[in-house]
């Protein structure tokens, strides 16, 4: 997904076709990120068409020399699909103090999930620590910019990235997946 | 292999188009394009210049209104004296006739000697005062004790007879000096009923509040994950009671009544047709304890802002002497005979109360934050327009009858129908439930009255109130 410093100029000067060309390079990738984000997928196209017409009334804002196009529009979705989570809220944020390090991660049972039950799974987590690990481990934000997005402090957002981690120790450690299974093990 | 790296290289870059119609959503998105386009700049689109334009107007017209004099016709003593002296009643004229020959009846110490009494009856009777409920006599010895000629004694000064103001002065009148005596049967010497002042009382306000109440959630059942593919993974299921802070809504409505106590204290600031009243009002008046009730309704916009209005009924109330004047006779000092008097001035002060009820509509942002789930505190401020009701005390009319003052009386009174109050309103607030919130909140308030239809009387009043609210989150 490349994005040209030409589209972003046209888009600048509002024309209508660079604005479809951007929205036809941008909205498949923005569609996983807000879902991955969003309590709710049923508010996708309502989220994305907000989404990107925040980008495009915002567009002259972007600074090319501050970091590349796509982490702006990530940026912009994530904090779309925050306040959308914080206005429908019917879920809280709940403190699980887990002991970290406990057990011991086996790679394997993640392995063999599909995307999907994979990203089931990692929703389960406590919202907080999902947001954390999300806008680290997959969209690739450093603490700082984090801590920003989330209105939180950097050292909030390592010690949720921590917790996120603990969590997902806990529930793929060998010992609990015996546990459960019975009679299997890996 | 870090399991970080695991779930990194699974969703990094990953693109889909699931769950969206691209070609129908790019259709609302050029729509709404093209309809943010024709709009107006975003300024303009805010709701907060429009705020500022309102509270700069509402600046200018109480700049307006305080700097603009109401000078009714009639009311200036002088220009009704030269202009119009076929107005005069025979009662007057005969008064001031009597004025102009000999001045016997100036009293020191009374700012209203000094003009009420040379001049017609309207000036003396516009001063309001209120109810009597005490009444002690002062006989000043130096000061108001003026013998009088004897062609003045030969005059009538006033020909005010049996009205409301004079019986209440005669039955409240302590005549404590022997040597003063009432002028019962001698009608020349009717009681001069120079007055004085009135204390005006004032009003107002509102209190405020902000609030983001606790959520409590009875439970939360996690989803039981995994009935997926042939590898379910196992999850223990959570029953997870928690109480903790609501999440703030954005936009939402409270509402909300709110009763409490409130003081006010006046400054005259200027007296345009008699002067010298100002500083006697102000140093003869002292405050007590008035009311306020009513209604609010507050737009929370964010977590932390939120816009107030409403409408609020105050009543303020004064406790304040006047010194009522009047003639008399008294036995000529050093002479046995009863018969050899001389006319003499007599001076009470009477303690009225003086309540002023007006009502306010209050329209305030304030700004609140939570100490914990249940607790929060806050403050508000802004601009409050007032509208006068009544007077429930009694004051002395242009007749000279008592009189209380309304919005249905057809004369004017000695208030302004219209003025503005700056106001500031702290809070702390406690959520007794999910949607139901007390609030505890003193109010400082800064009332400017501009100038009064039947006195041209300015003055300005700190106030100062404490509130309980109960509201109600929408």
């Amino acid at each position: 997904m490349i994005i040209t410093n030409d589209t972003i100029n046209l888009c600048k000067a509002r024309d209508r076709a660079a604005q479809k060309q951007l929205y036809r390079k941008m909205v498949p990738y923005l569609n996983v990120v807000c879902r991955r984000y969003l309590h709710d997928d049923s508010y996708i196209s309502d989220i994305l068409q907000e989404v990107f017409i925040q980008i495009f009334t915002k567009i002259a804002q972007f600074d090319p020399e501050r970091g590349a196009f796509k982490n702006w529009a990530i940026k912009i979705s994530v904090n779309a699909c925050l306040k959308h989570n914080q206005k429908h809220a019917k879920e809280n944020l709940q403190e699980l103090v887990l002991p970290l390090h406990e057990k011991k991660v086996n790679p394997y049972v993640l392995q063999k999930y599909s995307d999907e039950d994979l990203m089931n799974f990692l929703r389960q987590m406590p919202t907080a620590y999902f947001q954390v690990f999300s806008l680290y481990v997959i969209d690739g934000f450093d603490h700082k910019e984090i801590a920003e997005m989330l209105e939180i402090n950097d050292s909030l957002s390592r010690k949720r990235l921590s917790r996120a981690k603990a969590w997902i120790e806990k529930k793929t450690s060998v010992s609990e997946w015996a546990k459960v299974s019975g009679n299997r093990s890996f | 292999m870090d399991i970080f790296d695991i779930i990194k290289e699974r969703f990094k870059g990953k693109q889909s188009l699931e769950g969206i119609q691209e070609d129908f959503l790019w259709e609302q998105i050029s729509n709404e394009l093209d309809q943010e386009e024709g709009k107006a700049p975003p300024l303009l689109r805010s709701k907060w210049p429009y705020l500022a334009l309102l509270i700069l107007l509402l600046g200018m017209g109480s700049l307006y209104c305080w700097y603009t004099d109401i000078q009714p016709e009639g009311l200036n003593p002088s220009a009704q004296a030269e202009d119009s002296p076929t107005q005069h009643s025979p009662k007057h004229s005969s008064y001031e006739d009597s004025e102009k020959e000999s001045k016997p009846f100036t009293i020191t110490n009374s700012s209203l000697s000094k003009n009420v009494t040379p001049l017609d009856n309207s000036n003396v009777s516009d001063v309001p005062s209120t109810t009597n409920k005490d009444v002690a006599v002062e006989m000043g010895q130096q000061t108001s004790f003026t013998p009088l000629s004897a062609e003045h004694m030969g005059k009538p000064k006033t020909s005010i007879n049996e009205t409301r103001n004079e019986q209440t002065l005669s039955e409240n009148a302590n005549w404590d000096t022997p040597a003063l005596i009432q002028n019962e049967s001698n009608p020349e010497l009717e009681q001069a009923i120079n007055t004085v002042q009135s204390p005006i009382i004032e009003k107002e306000t509102t209190a405020v509040a902000i609030k983001e109440k606790p959520n409590y959630i009875p439970s939360i059942t996690q989803i039981p994950y995994l009935a997926l593919n042939n590898n379910p993974m196992p999850v223990s299921i959570q029953q997870v009671n928690v109480k903790t802070p609501k999440e703030p809504t954005l936009k939402h409505w409270e509402f909300g009544f709110h009763i409490g106590a409130d003081l006010a204290l006046l400054k005259y600031d200027q007296h345009s047709q008699i002067d010298g009243l100002q500083e006697e009002i102000d140093g003869s008046h002292h405050s007590e304890l008035g009311y306020q009730m009513g209604f609010k309704a507050q737009w929370h916009h964010g977590d932390q802002f939120f816009l107030q209005s409403g409408i609020s009924l105050i009543e303020s109330q004064t406790e304040f002497f006047y010194i009522s004047e009047s003639a008399t006779t008294m036995q000529r000092p050093g002479s046995s005979d009863p018969t050899n008097r001389v006319p003499a001035i007599a001076k009470r002060k009477v303690l009225n109360d003086n309540k002023f009820r007006h009502l306010s509509i209050p329209l305030e942002i304030g700004k609140g934050f939570r100490l914990n789930p249940k607790w929060s505190l806050g403050s508000s401020a802004g601009l409050g327009l007032n509208y006068f009701v009544g007077q429930k005390g009694k004051s002395v009319d242009q007749d000279f009858m008592i009189a209380e003052f309304s919005r249905h009386n057809t004369h004017p009174t000695p208030y302004r129908n219209f003025f503005l109050s700056y106001q500031i309103s702290p809070y702390v607030g406690y959520d007794v439930s999910r949607n139901v919130s007390l609030q505890l909140s003193p109010q400082f308030r800064y009332q400017q009255h501009g100038s009064s239809p039947l006195y041209g009387l300015k003055h300005h009043a700190f106030g100062t109130g404490l509130n309980l609210n109960i509201m109600y989150q929408f």
